[in-house]
């Protein structure tokens, strides 16, 4: 066991990619078992771990979002956020966190949010007179709203591999992340004066407000469809997802014009690539996973929290605090595929709802992609904009309390997950 | 450039353009086999059972072979905050050593992989019966060419003379 974990933390820490160490960790561990013995089980187990059906969800929502952000919706979406909430003091840092809500019902993945608006709306917030530092902490504070609000690839993964519920996710996925949204524009509001935001001479005009809903109702309106066919029974998140495709082609390609063959393809291949490097995590974890299994490391890891307290709410603040901790060091998607089947049975244990749990999780992982050193999302913004991690993280930490706090609040108040499941009947 | 470097970079880029090819390939028939399958279900006034079989074994086929392309452009993430803290002559000798570990690890999934799809001739998958074979063969020809792309990248990082990274080289 020892040269395991020697091998995984030693090969993560000086750099190999994720996916490569976590599938030569469970080699090692494989071969230390009983030496070449069971490494037929290898191959067996990184196929096994890729062959559920509800997967193929991801590849769809990564291309729906990619053609979605190539037909120019991403600045529809801003232009309808501005004439909504651009007239308040730091206008242009409550129409991101706005805007982040409207793109998160596309896309699945906060690095894209991130990137997408690192692109548009950080050069726009610093001509506007914002620090180029603060306009990348609040695009990164927002683009964790994207993977909380569904569709969420993280959602999926958690709902194929636990066996819970993915309409229940998506459904319970929704109030945690208005609420991620509020409380930010709380911070923004708050500190708005303090901090010297800027505040724009337009005043809020409701035709201003109808035309860029005009523009921009074609984007609003897939992820009303998607979260609408999903939770009322009518389709499937894969078939959701697909049908997305298909609506994302047809506004970008015929409504917008904004498409061309040869952007077409170069979406494929970004989609392709993307879910290569994320399925590569899953199936490598799988074989890890296995192995951890064979030796009831998850039994082992439950029974020595459970030796800690017997609380409910330490456990509670114990799960939160290993995710948020792992979080900082490890790319989230091999996070959640190795600790959710350690820490979800551990949950049942303490009595919560395993739809409650699963977003309590994935929603201390998104929280983990903008803190240093490994958040994600800190890095496309660093890259994106030319601006320092370290600039970025010291103008992020407002948002960041806010944000763990809500996380807080969500993971001991059940209620506030599971009232629009509930509503729902999921 | 040294010349083995350039070569190298050029057999990646080369291999790596027939492997996109498919993968776009796959991810398209993908797209296409899953509107099938809601339009069997919704509109079509018969049912099509073989669409959700297909449908996976595509992405299983699609997703791992894209792993190669991955490494072709070395998009694969890792943590990289000591590994910068590195001096240079550090990083270029880790990165082979990370090659190297992944060529065996990738091998071996090879090796066995061979064996899965020769016991697969055997086993039959549960809607249309046809032999796992056909599905597991994704997995010994997707690890065989993430070795290719990893000796490739391998070579030209290490022997680059200008220190420029197969990540880095956009155009060849």
């Amino acid at each position: 066991m020892i040269i395991v974990a020697i091998t995984f933390f030693g090969l993560l820490l000086v750099g190999m990619p994720v996916g490569f160490v976590l599938g030569v960790a469970g080699l090692v561990g494989i071969f230390d078992m009983g030496g070449g013995r069971f490494l037929m089980m290898v191959p067996d187990r990184m196929f096994a771990g890729l062959d559920l059906f509800p997967f193929l969800a991801m590849p769809f929502f990564i291309l729906a979002g990619e053609i979605m952000n190539r037909s120019g919706i991403t600045t529809h979406l801003v232009q309808f956020a501005d004439a909504l909430v651009g007239w308040l003091r730091g206008g242009m840092a409550h129409s991101n966190m706005l805007a982040s809500v409207m793109f998160a019902g596309i896309t699945g993945a906060a690095t894209a949010d991130a990137a997408a608006f690192g692109n548009t709306l950080v050069p726009a917030m610093v001509r506007q007179g914002y620090t180029k530092p603060f306009a990348c902490a609040v695009t990164a504070a927002g683009s964790i709203i994207g993977p909380t609000i569904p569709p969420s690839t993280l959602m999926v993964i958690y709902g194929s591999i636990m066996g819970v519920s993915i309409a229940g996710l998506f459904a319970a996925g929704i109030l945690p992340g208005l609420l991620i949204c509020l409380i930010c524009m709380g911070v923004i509001a708050v500190f708005g004066k303090r901090w010297n935001l800027p505040k724009s001479d337009q005043r809020p005009n409701l035709c201003f407000i109808y035309k860029a809903f005009k523009k921009s109702f074609l984007a609003l309106v897939l992820p009303v469809f998607i979260l609408g066919s999903i939770l009322g029974g009518i389709a499937t998140p894969t078939e959701a997802a697909a049908i997305a495709v298909f609506y994302a082609l047809v506004v970008g390609g015929l409504v917008y014009r904004q498409l061309s063959w040869g952007d077409l393809y170069h979406m494929l291949v970004r989609t392709t690539r993307i879910t290569g490097i994320i399925f590569l995590i899953i199936a490598s974890a799988s074989i890890l996973g296995w192995w951890m299994t064979f030796n009831q490391i998850p039994q082992a890891i439950a029974a020595g929290f459970l030796a800690l307290s017997n609380d409910p709410n330490v456990i509670i603040a114990m799960i939160i605090g290993l995710l948020l901790f792992i979080g900082m060091f490890m790319d989230i998607n091999a996070t959640l595929i190795i600790l959710a089947p350690v820490l979800a049975p551990l949950t049942v244990t303490i009595g919560m709802d395993p739809v409650h749990a699963g977003i309590m999780i994935i929603l201390a992982l998104n929280i983990s992609l903008m803190t240093p050193p490994v958040g994600a999302c800190l890095f496309v913004l660093a890259s994106v904009t030319k601006t320092k991690v370290e600039a970025i993280a010291r103008a992020l930490w407002p948002f960041l309390i806010a944000e763990t706090f809500i996380l807080f609040v969500i993971a001991y108040w059940e209620n506030m997950t599971l009232a629009i499941p509930r509503l729902l009947g999921l | 450039m040294g010349s083995l470097a350039d070569k190298a970079i050029i057999a990646s880029r080369r291999v790596n353009w027939y492997v996109e090819r498919a993968c776009v390939a796959l991810m398209v028939l993908l797209v296409l086999d899953v509107w099938l399958g809601v339009l069997a279900r919704y509109v079509l006034p018969f049912q099509l059972t073989f669409t959700e079989e297909l449908a996976r074994y595509l992405m299983i086929w699609m997703a791992l072979l894209a792993v190669s392309s991955g490494i072709s452009h070395r998009e694969h993430i890792g943590v990289l905050l000591i590994f910068e803290r590195f001096p240079p002559k550090v990083r270029k000798w880790l990165a082979v050593a990370f090659d190297l570990i992944a060529f065996m690890f990738f091998a071996v999934i090879f090796l066995y992989g061979l064996g899965m799809v020769d016991r697969g001739f055997s086993r039959f998958t549960m809607i249309e019966g046809i032999p796992k074979a056909w599905p597991f063969m994704g997995v010994p020809l997707a690890a065989f060419m993430a070795c290719v792309q990893l000796l490739l990248v391998a070579v030209h990082d290490f022997m680059s003379s200008d220190g420029v990274t197969a990540a880095e080289r956009v155009e060849v």
